[in-house]
């Protein structure tokens, strides 16, 4: 039988139809993430933010691909 | 003539240049070995026997009219069927892409192919290269030619039993937490997961963008040198791919290993996540052989190996369930059960953490280049423990072993065989270095089988029609 509450977090992500039998290990590894995400939160000071994955190039650049 | 299929691509390729070897005699004998002996390992989901014969006759033409294209020409190679492949199914080892058929070869098999090797078919996988060994699948899981009762370990589990068994020649493999190293660690082979962006992922079907990579799988890391040649290579089409100009990687193996700066990350395997007394013997007797080719070894320290597994597994959760929640949502029942709750977990991570994942994992980038200052290459373990029975290892939640650090920090790493337990299956090493020295990590690795036998035993698969 799976716990009502996290039944309701599988519906707000679209994912009622998996499979009852899944649901059990399914819980166990999002409360493993769960705890994962738990373990690295903190202030990371943006001051001393070590990377912008957002890069662009210049047009002439791309064209010239 | 199945010694043929245990020649190395170095040695294969002399042979072929000098006119000493067919290629459509190579093909035929590993096409006759795999109808021989597949059947055991189900390494193979499709085997190509008319094109590789086809490509063969093609690469003997091709050099015999002198155009030989280079190391790779009329060399027998397997692809894990996530490759694109144009016009051939490219399945993913799932219900869900069974009728998959690309019109494009991935960049690597088009690199592949223009360097005149032999396609001889698709691999088998962990379905979409995550799930584990699953039974409920299209396709049976491969297993492990050291033991068929073993696990080849995944995710390109096939193209490393293919290669141990003699079932190719060389393989492409691919690696987000470890795919091709545990792998190759388990079938006693050699695996190269590249420097991130190094070799392309334009047309391999993604599991998480940022942790992706293609990479080699080989009897020796040399023959890993000699596909590398080919597969690095700058392609705009690939978002994350690096230009970082010509690399020999042939050409810088040799020499010996006089000034090299070791570093054993030894808290990852003694305190981290211990691994088992026989990986820790066979660690110590390779750093016994590095130090006597002249490297000096200490011990270094980088971030504890969880923080590494929360940050793969905060990172590649998303991103992998962003590539699969159409499939999970509307067709779930098109996966097999393994995949479908790994990849469904990473629909639970909030974005905040996701993005406080990639802000950490540049700090621990960071902090890795500082200390890869003091040494050129870093030293583990590639698996705590040698190969484990069939379907026993818990890809979900198991016990932690030592590739996922450098898919984290993109490193290039390298998984070699360091030896055999006393039954005779096969123990691993794991040689990482810094952004895009991928050519000295082969060079550690080249150095090392060659001062030791490992390479001159292979697995004992009985058939009596290929024992002839």
């Amino acid at each position: 039988m799976t716990d009502p509450s996290f039944a309701a977090r599988l519906r707000a992500r679209n994912l009622q139809r998996i499979p009852e039998a899944d649901q059990a290990d399914l819980a166990r590894l999002v409360q493993a993430l769960d705890e994962a995400a738990a373990r690295i939160r903190g202030p990371i000071g943006y001051l001393e933010e070590p990377s912008n994955v957002f890069r662009l190039a210049p047009a002439a650049k791309e064209a010239a691909r | 003539m199945s010694e043929l299929c245990f020649l190395t691509i170095a040695e294969a390729s002399r042979r072929i240049r000098a006119g000493d070897l067919s290629p459509v005699e190579l093909a035929e004998a590993y096409l006759d070995r795999i109808a021989a002996l597949d059947g055991q390992l189900n390494a193979y989901v499709l085997v190509l026997r008319e094109a590789a014969l086809a490509e063969a006759r093609k690469a003997e033409a091709e050099i015999a009219a002198g155009d030989w294209k280079g190391p790779l020409h009329g060399i027998p190679i397997a692809l894990k069927d996530i490759y694109n492949t144009a016009g051939i199914a490219t399945t993913g080892h799932s219900a869900l892409f069974r009728d998959h058929v690309p019109a494009e070869d991935a960049t690597t098999v088009r690199l592949l192919r223009e360097a005149g090797a032999v396609i001889l078919g698709k691999t088998a996988t962990w379905e979409f290269a995550i799930g584990g060994v699953s039974f409920d699948l299209p396709w049976p899981p491969a297993r492990n030619p050291w033991d068929t009762t073993l696990d080849p370990a995944g995710s390109s589990s096939g193209s490393g039993a293919a290669m141990a068994a003699g079932l190719c020649m060389g393989a492409m493999g691919t690696d987000t937490g470890g795919s091709i190293r545990s792998p190759a660690a388990w079938n006693g082979i050699a695996g190269l997961k590249p420097t991130y962006g190094l070799v392309s992922r334009r047309g391999v079907l993604p599991l998480s963008f940022t942790l992706d990579h293609a990479g080699p799988m080989c009897w020796t890391a040399e023959d890993c040198a000699l596909m590398m040649q080919v597969l690095a290579a700058h392609d705009p089409l690939d978002p994350g791919s690096a230009d970082p100009g010509p690399i020999d990687f042939a050409g810088a193996l040799g020499g010996g290993l006089g000034g090299l700066r070791v570093g054993v990350v030894r808290h990852f395997f003694e305190q981290d996540a211990p691994a088992d007394t026989v990986v820790v013997d066979a660690m110590e007797s390779a750093l016994g052989v590095l130090a006597k080719a002249g490297a000096t070894i200490r011990d270094v320290s980088l971030a504890p190996l969880e923080l590494y597994y929360d940050l793969c597994n905060l990172i590649m959760g998303p991103e992998a369930f962003a590539i699969h929640e159409q499939g999970l949502t509307q067709t779930p029942e098109l996966y097999g059960a393994v995949a479908r709750k790994r990849i469904s977990a990473g629909a639970f991570v909030a974005g905040s953490d996701y993005v406080n994942a990639l802000r950490l994992r540049a700090r621990l980038v960071a902090q890795a280049a500082a200390v890869m200052r003091e040494v050129d290459v870093l030293i583990t373990p590639t698996r705590h423990t040698p190969p484990e029975p069939l379907g026993q290892f818990d890809t979900m939640m198991g016990h932690r072993f030592y590739t996922r650090p450098f898919n984290v920090l993109g490193l290039p790493a390298l998984s070699v065989c360091s030896g055999f337990t006393g039954n005779g299956l096969p123990l691993s090493m794991q040689i990482a270095g810094r952004p895009f020295e991928d050519a000295l990590v082969l060079k550690v690795g080249d150095a090392f089988e060659k001062a030791t036998g490992f390479r001159e035993i292979r697995p004992q698969l009985a058939n009596a029609a290929v024992a002839a």
